[in-house]
């Protein structure tokens, strides 16, 4: 799993670390009830406090990407396909809904964002 | 844990208790060969003020020295009274040694006519417990400097010698033999309980007023 | 997530300093940096803690348990590094381990050795003769050689070259990794608790003015430079403080997209723990 937080970047570093776990997940780099590092030594390899991985761990928790265990540990959530699906849908549309209100403010119209969507999307 | 911090007193003035030790056997050898008519018990009661004062004084300046040792020792499980007590115990043991060795002296030398009874030893353990009980609390309170001025009083007046002591004992017993008749009286044993619980009571309150001085210190 | 050490409505007064209300929680698990400037009441806080101080009024808990009733019991599994000169100077190290050891029931020589070792400390070498630095590793030695379930350290960096004190934060980071711990140690260096410290508290004047996590604070404030002219009396509010010269303002902000609306044309950076410290301190002031 590849974790990289940016120092100068304006998201917050717990949000940057979510995301990059949800990532993670999504693709199925961790797999459904793989192991996440303990909190701890987590904290130590990314150099971030224990108390922004708690609150990441926590924030996963609740939106069922993982589960976790006292005294063993948390896993990634098995079975929650649905939501995961669903995720990944609202993780497209929240960046959709970002897209489109840039556009808006510079004035580009839907048919050339549709456009240009259809031209990046090749490139890929 | 008192213990310990006895054995702390020891070891950070490692080289004045040698230096003690050695002088307070120096002390009677001196008195009893310069000076062979005074009462036995006075050489005893020089050896006792003057290996106490000698040796507490010289723990005190190490610690004055290096007044922030005490905190962390404190910010260790040593409690307060341990630090009080551990200075008690330790006048006692100065006090159990210069028994021994005045035991000693007299054993060897053997010239003494007045040893030293249990009474004599008694009445100089209440004289110097009464010099240390009120030392003690005032060091803790005023620190070193100030208590140092009482402890150069104490140390000049028993400096003065053996001959001025001996002569105001020997008009004392002059003048007052009456009472002291009575007084000799008096079983030996009553005396001696007496003495003891005298004390007893005086280290004690000493040490009481000592510990609740040292509680509320600033380290 | 139990807390390791509560102070509550700590008062001490001296003749030309007083610690008002000052209240904070060590949650478990954290290193916690307590930082201000010098004389702002870092080491009279650790010591009324400590209770090498009497306090005026305020409880103190640790391990959930009142400092005041249970003194000993704590402090045999408090560690403790005080600033300077906690040493009797004329005795070897092992000398001054031999009075200390024996208070702690917890004591390991093993991990005493070790230590030692770590630092490349002589046990027979005496204290008087040791650099600033030796000085204190073996504080640390002592203080990491009993099991200690918190560490209490005033101070530690100050004075130390820079590799010593990164070596004293990975120490600290190692012992953290031991699981629940808790480390608090004062500084006014804030570039180290940059990289360690979980939460931070800062103090000044004998009163705390925040407490806050570490992150927290760096994701939520920003440094802000732009034209002194676009400042007005409504923007500058948004500010925590503001310094300007004849060529642009600098401030700290935790609202900055009130701050973008109001002002265009501005700079945006990360602020150091530093800049944020200051700027609590400076803008308090006015």
């Amino acid at each position: 799993m590849k974790i990289l937080i940016s120092n100068s970047s304006d998201k917050p570093l717990y949000q940057q670390i979510k995301e990059q776990i949800i990532d993670a997940i999504l693709k199925g780099e961790l797999a459904e009830g793989d192991p996440l590092p303990s909190i701890r030594s987590f904290a130590n390899d990314i150099k971030v406090s224990v108390l922004t991985i708690r609150r990441v761990y926590d924030e996963l928790e609740q939106e069922g990407f993982t589960t976790s265990q006292i005294g063993i540990g948390t896993f990634v959530s098995t079975g929650n396909v649905e939501l995961l699906r669903d995720s990944k849908r609202h993780m497209v549309e929240k960046k959709m809904q970002e897209l489109i209100d840039k556009a808006k403010t510079l004035n580009i119209t839907k048919e050339e964002l549709n456009a240009m969507m259809d031209i990046l999307y090749e490139e890929d | 844990m008192v213990l310990h911090l006895v054995k702390k007193d020891i070891l950070i003035a490692k080289k004045f208790v040698f230096v003690a030790m050695l002088v307070v056997i120096a002390v009677p050898l001196l008195i009893m060969l310069t000076a062979p008519s005074i009462p036995g018990f006075l050489p005893f009661l020089y050896m006792v003020v003057i290996g106490e004062l000698l040796l507490l004084q010289a723990i005190s300046q190490e610690e004055a020295k290096y007044p922030k040792a005490v905190a962390l020792l404190c910010a260790a499980p040593y409690t307060r009274s341990a630090f009080v007590k551990a200075k008690y115990i330790f006048f006692i043991l100065i006090f159990a040694y210069c028994c021994v060795v005045n035991t000693l002296l007299m054993l060897v030398i053997n010239q003494q006519p007045n040893s030293l009874d249990l009474t004599a030893m008694l009445a100089v353990l209440l004289v110097s417990v009464i010099i240390y009980g009120i030392y003690m609390p005032i060091e803790f309170k005023y620190g070193l400097v100030k208590a140092k001025f009482v402890f150069m009083i104490a140390i000049f007046a028993f400096s003065l010698g053996p001959t001025i002591f001996a002569t105001i004992f020997a008009n004392f017993f002059a003048n007052i033999t009456i009472d002291f008749s009575a007084l000799a009286a008096i079983s030996s044993g009553v005396k001696n309980i007496v003495l003891a619980l005298a004390s007893i009571a005086v280290f004690g309150i000493s040490m009481m007023v000592s510990t609740k001085i040292f509680s509320k210190k600033e380290l | 997530m139990s807390n390791i050490l509560e102070v509550t409505g700590l008062n001490k007064s001296y003749k030309d300093f007083s610690l008002t209300d000052v209240s904070f929680t060590l949650p478990e698990d954290c290193i916690t940096g307590f930082i201000g400037v010098n004389g702002s009441g870092k080491t009279t806080t650790i010591r009324a803690v400590l209770g090498l101080t009497q306090k005026a009024s305020g409880t103190i808990k640790v391990f959930g348990k009142d400092m005041e009733t249970n003194e000993q019991e704590l402090k045999n599994r408090i560690g403790v590094v005080l600033d300077e000169g906690y040493f009797y100077d004329e005795l070897t190290m092992d000398e001054m381990k031999s009075i200390i050891a024996p208070a702690y029931s917890g004591w390991s020589d093993k991990d005493y050795k070790e230590y030692m070792d770590r630092f490349s400390l002589n046990p027979r070498q005496k204290i008087a003769t040791l650099s600033r630095g030796m000085r204190m590793k073996f504080a640390l030695t002592l203080a990491l050689s009993h099991g200690a379930d918190l560490l209490i350290m005033d101070e530690p960096t100050s004075g130390l070259d820079p590799l010593v004190r990164s070596q004293l934060l990975e120490i600290m980071t190692d012992y953290m990794k031991q699981g629940g711990k808790g480390v608090f140690f004062s500084t006014h260096i804030t570039s180290d608790l940059d990289k360690v410290a979980d939460m931070l508290i800062l103090i000044h004047g004998g009163k705390i003015l925040f407490e806050k996590e570490k992150d927290y604070l760096l994701d939520n404030y920003r440094l802000v430079k732009g034209d002194v002219k676009a400042l007005n009396d409504k923007n500058r509010k948004l500010f925590l403080n503001i310094q300007s010269t004849d060529f642009g303002f600098t401030g700290v902000t935790d609202k900055l997209s009130e701050v973008q609306k109001s002002i265009s044309d501005i700079i945006v950076e990360r602020p150091t723990i530093e800049d944020i410290m200051l700027a609590y301190i400076e803008g308090g002031r006015k």
